[in-house]
């Protein structure tokens, strides 16, 4: 094997298309047999592994249920910021049926006191 | 189906999914789980943890789905989001030792072909599958992603928080060992 063979075999790996070579390479595959076959077989290996990008293996049934049962609750698609909103109006909301309910006990204590303090 | 065609579809599902649509969203996971698995088993090459990956890939897509702008196609960022589960999967069970899948690799439709010519292609098919899994995890990602993903250098590197050098040397040196495990030194197939 002679060096330039040894440098066609150094750059076939580095080609993402296997191409002609140029140059003095170039010239020199065009009559070596052994750097011919070796292109051939990097082009080979190129094809192959196109080809398999236009294989689809099919997906095992326990794939599409795998999913569904770990997505059991649905998503958050509410923004952040909303979801802080709406938790500071709950406490707004709550706030004020506390107090509401406060004051209408407070009453309902008062009105008591005042039939039984009158009796 | 390729991950390059459009589905118009895919819009009404995901707008629905956004909106919390279970449904909808499994619509989108049957249309495209064999692509996803097809490509989580290309990186992994083991049919139980590619599995694995493609349905956390799905899960992870589902929990990001209102955070999804649609700047890509759905089919696109699935793809990325496998990509990232099983490098981050593979290298947490790296003891996990690869199965040979060429026993149950599915056949394509051989449609044109000679019977020899079919018989010689699905051989060269299950040789090229098994030299692939004797890759290692780093080498095997590079090589599929660029050679039968044709993805980017710049992508890859990206995906695999690599430098674009690191990417191609591992390329370079994939093809090398792919070459030499598919045909022996002297030429003659195996």
């Amino acid at each position: 094997m002679s060096l330039r063979c040894v440098a066609v075999r150094l750059s076939l790996p580095a080609m993402d298309r296997v191409a002609r070579q140029e140059g003095r390479l170039g010239r020199h595959a065009t009559t070596c047999l052994r750097c011919q076959a070796e292109t051939a077989r990097y082009r080979k290996l190129h094809r192959s592994l196109e080809a398999l990008g236009q294989v689809t293996e099919a997906a095992p049934d326990s794939l599409l249920a795998g999913v569904e049962h770990a997505i059991g609750s649905p998503p958050r698609a509410v923004p952040r910021g909303e979801d802080r909103f709406a938790g500071r109006l709950a406490g707004i909301v709550a706030t004020a049926g506390a107090v509401a309910a406060a004051a209408a006990g407070t009453a309902a204590v008062v009105a008591w006191r005042r039939v039984h303090g009158a009796t | 189906m390729a991950s390059g065609e459009v589905r118009p579809e895919d819009g009404d599902l995901l707008l629905r999914a956004r909106n919390g649509d279970r449904a909808a969203f499994s619509e989108l996971v049957r249309a495209h789980q064999n692509e996803v698995y097809t490509l989580a088993l290309r990186l992994v090459a083991d049919r139980e943890l590619a599995a694995d990956v493609a349905q956390e890939a799905f899960v992870r897509a589902w929990r990001a789905l209102p955070r999804f702008r649609g700047e890509a196609r759905f089919s696109t960022w699935i793809h990325r989001i496998t990509v990232n589960v099983a490098w981050s999967q593979r290298r947490r069970a790296s003891r996990h030792r690869a199965d040979p899948i060429a026993e149950v690799f599915e056949e394509p439709a051989a449609g044109g072909l000679s019977p020899e010519r079919a018989a010689e292609s699905a051989d060269m098919r299950h040789r090229l599958l098994d030299a692939l899994a004797t890759l290692s995890d780093p080498v095997r990602s590079v090589v599929v992603l660029k050679d039968v993903y044709d993805w980017p250098h710049a992508e890859i590197a990206d995906h695999l928080g690599i430098s674009v050098t690191a990417a191609k040397v591992r390329l370079h040196r994939g093809r090398r060992q792919l070459r030499e495990r598919l045909w022996d030194e002297v030429g003659v197939a195996r």
